[in-house]
C-alpha cells in the first residue's frame, strides 16, 4: 500500500485541520462538515461551516459522539442534491450509515467528499460530560495505544474502526506520531493534487499494525458475542436484558439508519389501544406490562435494523438506563448480515437484501432447515 | 356491538361428513361477538344464495362469515349476494373448511378443530374490515396488437366489433412467417391462401386499422388508459389511446451458424428448413438424397420447439410431391409428435418411403453425414443436399418491447406468462396481453388458440361504454408518514408505484395495484398500508387463531 506520510508537528486535530484549510482555501470545497466543540465545552455538535474563521475552532476527531454524523448529514442532504461541493469528515461507522441511508433515498451522495480517519473509538457521551478535560487528555493516549477500556462498548468490539469496508474518498491514519494520507476513491487523486502530496510512501508498517488491532478486536468482538448470545437466549432471558427499558424510545431517536418519519411504535394504530383490548390482554397472558409494547418495539426495530445496523452503538449512548441494546443490535445485525453476506453502507452499488428477491435464497433456508 | 352473521355450508357431503358442524355449532355458539348461526346444505346453490339474502334481511346482519370452500371458489359469488341484500361486500370474511379442513385432514375430529379455530379467527377479524369503495375510471375500449403475423391477424378479427377500434402495427409486410411457407401440416392446405384470404378480411374490416412498415415509438400509460406513439410508413407520428396491449410479435427460427458441427454456411448445400421452404424448393431441380435433421440448436436453447418434428415431416412431402425418386431421410434425437393428428401423419409419411434414422451424435460433413446411431454405432451416409430443421427462438423485438412495457421475459427470452397453466396470455401488467410465437414456440394451431384467448380475455376486461372497475382491495400510502425511501417501489411486482419527486413520497396507481401487498410488508414506517389486511386485522385474526 502507497500513501503519503507527514509528521504531526503539534496535534492530531491541528494537523487534520491545516489539511481541511488548505483545501477550503483553494477552493475545492465550498463548505466542511465536520464536529466542532460546542461553547459551553462538554459537547460537540455538527456544524456546516462556509465561514473561514470557524473553521479554526473544528476538532474532526472529537473523543465523543454525540450525535452520529450520517444522522446530521440525513437532516442536510434528505430533499436532494446539493449545489455545494462538501467536504465530511467522518468515523468510518458515520460513513458507512451515510452510504446506507442514500440506499434508502434518505441522504444524497452527490458533490460530497468523505475523509475517513483510523477511529480509536469514543467515550459515552454521560461520561464525557462530567470531566471533559480528562478524556480530552484520555482520547489523546488511546489513540497512542489503542487501548478499549473506559470506551463505548461498541467501540471495544467494532472491527470496521479503519479503511476497511468503509467508502470514503480519502483515509487518514495514524501511526507513531505520524498522519497517513491513504488515496481511497478515484476522487482523492484530486485532492492529492491540491496539496502537493504523491502517495509514494510505503504504508506497511502502519498496515500491519491496523492488522495486529484488527484481530484483537475480532477476539474481543467473538468473546462478547458468545456471552450475548448466551445472555438472550429465549424470550425469558430477551425480557430480563431488557428489563431496564422505560420505553422513552431514544435508541430510536439517535440510530442513524431508523429514518422513519413517524416510528411505527409511536403510531396510533401501533400505540394506543382502547383499554378494552388492554383488559383482553390481560386476561389471556394474566397480567401486562405497562407501558406496553415494551418487547414488541425493540424486536421490531431490530427487525427493520438489522441488515442496516453498522453497530455505532449511538442507541446504547443514548439510553437512559444503560440498557445494552447497542451490543445487542451489533450482535443481532452481525448475523443476519452474514446470511445475506452483505456489509451495510460498504459499497453503495449493493442493493439491500430486502430488495432482491433470488428464488434459491429460499431452498437454501429450506436445505438448512432440513439438515438440522 | 355489530350483528354478526355466521353461515355454515355443508357442501353437499363434502364438508358435512368430513367435519362435525354440530359440534362446530355447539362451540361457537358461546362466542358473543356471533348473533346467529345458520346453516345450509350447499349455501352456492340458487336456494341457498336466496337464503343467505333472506337471512340476511330477516336477521338485520351487518357483517358475514362464511365457512365453506376455497374464496377462490366463491368469493365473487356471495359477495354479489351482499351487494344485494344491502350489505358492503367488504364486511365479509370467507373461512375454507373445505380444500383446508375437509379435504386434506382425515380425522375428523382434527378437521373440526381446525374448523373451529379458522371460523374463530374469522370471527375476530371480521369487526375490524371496513367498507370498501369499488372505484370506477373512464377507459378506452380500444385494442393495440403489435406484429401482425397470422396470431396478430387472428387476434384483430376475434377483438374487432362495433364500437371499438382496433389498431395492427407491423414493422415489415403483413403475414409474417406464414409469408415463407408453402403448406401447413397435417392437411397440406395451401399457407399463402390462407394468409391471403385473412389479410383480405382485416384490410376491409371497418374496425380494424392496419398500420405496416410502421414503428411503435413509446408507450405510455396503464390499462385502461394507454397512449402509443408510432410511426407510421411515410413517417409520420400517430398518438393512439387505447386500453388494452396484446403483443404478436413471434418468434425467429435458430440460425445455426454458431454450431460447427451442422456445416452451415461451411458447406453450399447445407440449408436451413426455412430457406429451403421459402425459396431453394421453387428454385432448384431437387436431387437424389436428402437429409433432414431434425433438433437444431435444441442443446444450445435447452427445451423443445415442438414444431420441427412436424414440420420436417411436411417438407419430406413436399419433396415427394416434386420429386418422387428422390430418398429423404430424417435424421431425429426425439420424435415428438403430440396430437390427434400426428400418428396418422407420421405413418403416412413413412409409408412414402421417408426413412427415420434415430442419431445421438452428429457431424455434417461435405455430401455426407457421420453420426452415432442408436446402438452407439459410427455410421457414415452420403446425401446430395442438407436440411436443417432448426429451433424457434424469441424475435430480436423481445427486448425492446419487455423494456418499453416493463414486463418480465423468461430464462429463454420469450416473453413470460403470467401463470404458465392458468394464466398462459397474460402478463402480471395488467391489460397486456401475450399470444403466439413471442411467448414461446408453438405451431399454428396453439398461436391460434391464444389468439382466442388473448382476445376474449381483453374483450371481457374492458367493455364500451362501461367505465373500469378498479380492484377494491388495494395498498395506500399514508402521506403523512411516508419518507419516501422507494423500498415499497422497488419490491412492487406491479410497477404501481412510483416516487412522487417533488414531495419525495411514495404513490400509489391504484389502477395497477393488484393489493398483493409487498409494499405494506417491506414498508418500515407502516405508511403503506393494505386496505383489507390491516395490521389490526391480520393480529385480531392470528389472535383468536392461536388462542
Amino acid at each position: 500500500m502507497k500513501g503519503k506520510i507527514i509528521e504531526i508537528k503539534s496535534d492530531l486535530n491541528t494537523a487534520i485541520k491545516n489539511i481541511i484549510k488548505t483545501l477550503v482555501q483553494k477552493k475545492l470545497f465550498d463548505a466542511v462538515f465536520v464536529p466542532v466543540r460546542i461553547p459551553s465545552r462538554e459537547s460537540f455538535a455538527y456544524l456546516l461551516i462556509k465561514d473561514k474563521e470557524i473553521l479554526e475552532s473544528i476538532t474532526p476527531l472529537p473523543p465523543t459522539m454525540p450525535v452520529q454524523g450520517a444522522r446530521a448529514l440525513k437532516d442536510l442532504t434528505r430533499l436532494g442534491k446539493l449545489n455545494l461541493r462538501i467536504l465530511c469528515i467522518m468515523r468510518p461507522c458515520e460513513i458507512r450509515a451515510a452510504v446506507e441511508l442514500a440506499k434508502l433515498r434518505q441522504i444524497t451522495l452527490q458533490n460530497l467528499t468523505f475523509f475517513s480517519f483510523d477511529c480509536p473509538g469514543v467515550f459515552p457521551t454521560a461520561e464525557y460530560i462530567k470531566s471533559p478535560e480528562k478524556y480530552d487528555q484520555n482520547i489523546i493516549e488511546k489513540i497512542k495505544a489503542w487501548q478499549e477500556d473506559g470506551l463505548r462498548p461498541n467501540c471495544s468490539i467494532c472491527v470496521n474502526f479503519s479503511h476497511y469496508n468503509t467508502p470514503a474518498d480519502l483515509h487518514i491514519g495514524f501511526y507513531r506520531n505520524h498522519l497517513l494520507i491513504y488515496p481511497v476513491s478515484k476522487n482523492s487523486q484530486k485532492i492529492l493534487d491540491i496539496l502537493s502530496y504523491r502517495a509514494e510512501d510505503d504504508l506497511t508498517e502502519w498496515e500491519n499494525s491496523i492488522n495486529t488491532l484488527l484481530k484483537k478486536k475480532k477476539e474481543n468482538r467473538s468473546r462478547k458475542f458468545s456471552l450475548l448470545s448466551n445472555q438472550t437466549k429465549g424470550i425469558e432471558n430477551l425480557e430480563e436484558f431488557f428489563t431496564g427499558c422505560i420505553n422513552c424510545h431514544n435508541c430510536m431517536r439517535v440510530c442513524p439508519i431508523c429514518y422513519c418519519r413517524q416510528c411505527f411504535f409511536e403510531s396510533p394504530e401501533q400505540s394506543h389501544h382502547e383499554a378494552e383490548e388492554y383488559l383482553a390482554r390481560a386476561k389471556e397472558k394474566g397480567g401486562i406490562r405497562f407501558p406496553p409494547e415494551r418487547m414488541v418495539f425493540h424486536l421490531g426495530r431490530m427487525n427493520h435494523m438489522a441488515l442496516s445496523c453498522v453497530g455505532c452503538g449511538s442507541c446504547e449512548d443514548g439510553c437512559p438506563m444503560d440498557v445494552p441494546v447497542g451490543q445487542i443490535f451489533s450482535f443481532i445485525g452481525n448475523e443476519v448480515q452474514k446470511m445475506f453476506d452483505y456489509l451495510p453502507g460498504k459499497n453503495l452499488e449493493e442493493p439491500i437484501p430486502l430488495l432482491t428477491f433470488k428464488e434459491d435464497e429460499l431452498h437454501e433456508y429450506e436445505d438448512t432447515r432440513e439438515k438440522k | 356491538m355489530t350483528k354478526v352473521g355466521l353461515f355454515l355450508c355443508e357442501c353437499g357431503p363434502n364438508i358435512a361428513e368430513a367435519v362435525d358442524l354440530d359440534k362446530v355449532t355447539e362451540v361457537i355458539k358461546g362466542d358473543k361477538k356471533v348473533a346467529l348461526i345458520e346453516r345450509h346444505r350447499l349455501l352456492c346453490s340458487e336456494d341457498g344464495k336466496k337464503f343467505l339474502a333472506e337471512s340476511i334481511k330477516k336477521n338485520g346482519f351487518e357483517r358475514i362469515v362464511i365457512a365453506a370452500c376455497s374464496p377462490k371458489q366463491h368469493e365473487n359469488t356471495f359477495m354479489e349476494v351482499m351487494t344485494r341484500a344491502g350489505l358492503n361486500p367488504y364486511l365479509f370474511q370467507m373461512v375454507n373448511i373445505r380444500e383446508q379442513c375437509a379435504w386434506m385432514t382425515p380425522d375428523k375430529e382434527l378437521a373440526t378443530q381446525k374448523a373451529i379455530r379458522l371460523i374463530r379467527a374469522a370471527i375476530n377479524r371480521i369487526n375490524y374490515h371496513t367498507p370498501l369503495k369499488q372505484k370506477e375510471i373512464e377507459c378506452s375500449p380500444d385494442v393495440l396488437i403489435i406484429g401482425a403475423g397470422i396470431t396478430g391477424i387472428e387476434t384483430a378479427l376475434r377483438t374487432a366489433q362495433k364500437n371499438r377500434n382496433i389498431y395492427i402495427v407491423e414493422k415489415n409486410e403483413l403475414g409474417g412467417v406464414l409469408n415463407r411457407l408453402q403448406s401447413l401440416y397435417p392437411g397440406m392446405q395451401s399457407a399463402r391462401e390462407l394468409l391471403q384470404k385473412k389479410i383480405k378480411e382485416i384490410k376491409s374490416h371497418p374496425e380494424i386499422k392496419v398500420f405496416q412498415k410502421s414503428k411503435i415509438k413509446e408507450i405510455l400509460g396503464f390499462f385502461g388508459n394507454f397512449i402509443a406513439r408510432i410511426e407510421t410508413e411515410d413517417k409520420k407520428e400517430v398518438k393512439l389511446n387505447i386500453g388494452s396491449i396484446i403483443l404478436t410479435i413471434g418468434g425467429e427460427t435458430f440460425v445455426p451458424a454458431e454450431l460447427p458441427n451442422f456445416g452451415y454456411k461451411k458447406f453450399e448445400n447445407v440449408f436451413t428448413a426455412d430457406e429451403f421452404e421459402n425459396s431453394v424448393i421453387n428454385k432448384e431441380n431437387l436431387p437424389q438424397t436428402i437429409a433432414i435433421v431434425h433438433c437444431v440448436g435444441r442443446e444450445k436453447f435447452g427445451y423443445c420447439s415442438k414444431i420441427c418434428c412436424a414440420n420436417s415431416m411436411k417438407l419430406a412431402r413436399l419433396i415427394k410431391e416434386k420429386s418422387k425418386n428422390t430418398k429423404v431421410f430424417q435424421f431425429y434425437k426425439e420424435l415428438c409428435l403430440p396430437g390427434k393428428e400426428y400418428d396418422q401423419f407420421y405413418k403416412e409419411t413413412k409409408e412414402q418411403g421417408v426413412e427415420f434414422i434415430r442419431y445421438k451424435n452428429i457431424e455434417i460433413g461435405d455430401h455426407k453425414i457421420d453420426y452415432i446411431s442408436e446402438d452407439e454405432i459410427k455410421q457414415s451416409l452420403s446425401v446430395d443436399m442438407i436440411i436443417l430443421s432448426t429451433g424457434l427462438v424469441p424475435g430480436k423485438d423481445t427486448q425492446y418491447f419487455a423494456n418499453l412495457l416493463n414486463i418480465p421475459l423468461d430464462d429463454y427470452g420469450f416473453f413470460k406468462e403470467e401463470h404458465i397453466k392458468l394464466a398462459p396470455v397474460s402478463t402480471i401488467t395488467e391489460g397486456i396481453s401475450i399470444a403466439g410465437g413471442c411467448q414461446g414456440p408453438q405451431d399454428l394451431n396453439d398461436a391460434v388458440i391464444q389468439a382466442g384467448a388473448s382476445a376474449g380475455r381483453t374483450l371481457s376486461s374492458l367493455i364500451p361504454g362501461r367505465r373500469l372497475q378498479v380492484e377494491a382491495k388495494t395498498c395506500e400510502i399514508a402521506d403523512s408518514i411516508c419518507v419516501g425511501c422507494g423500498v415499497c417501489v422497488r419490491v412492487c411486482t406491479y410497477g404501481a408505484l412510483t416516487i412522487d419527486e417533488s414531495k419525495h413520497i411514495s404513490v400509489v396507481n391504484e389502477v395497477l395495484c393488484r393489493g398483493c401487498g409487498n409494499c405494506a410488508a417491506a414498508c418500515p414506517s407502516g405508511a403503506a398500508r393494505h386496505r383489507h389486511f390491516t395490521n389490526q386485522e391480520i393480529y385480531q385474526e392470528e389472535r383468536a387463531m392461536l388462542k
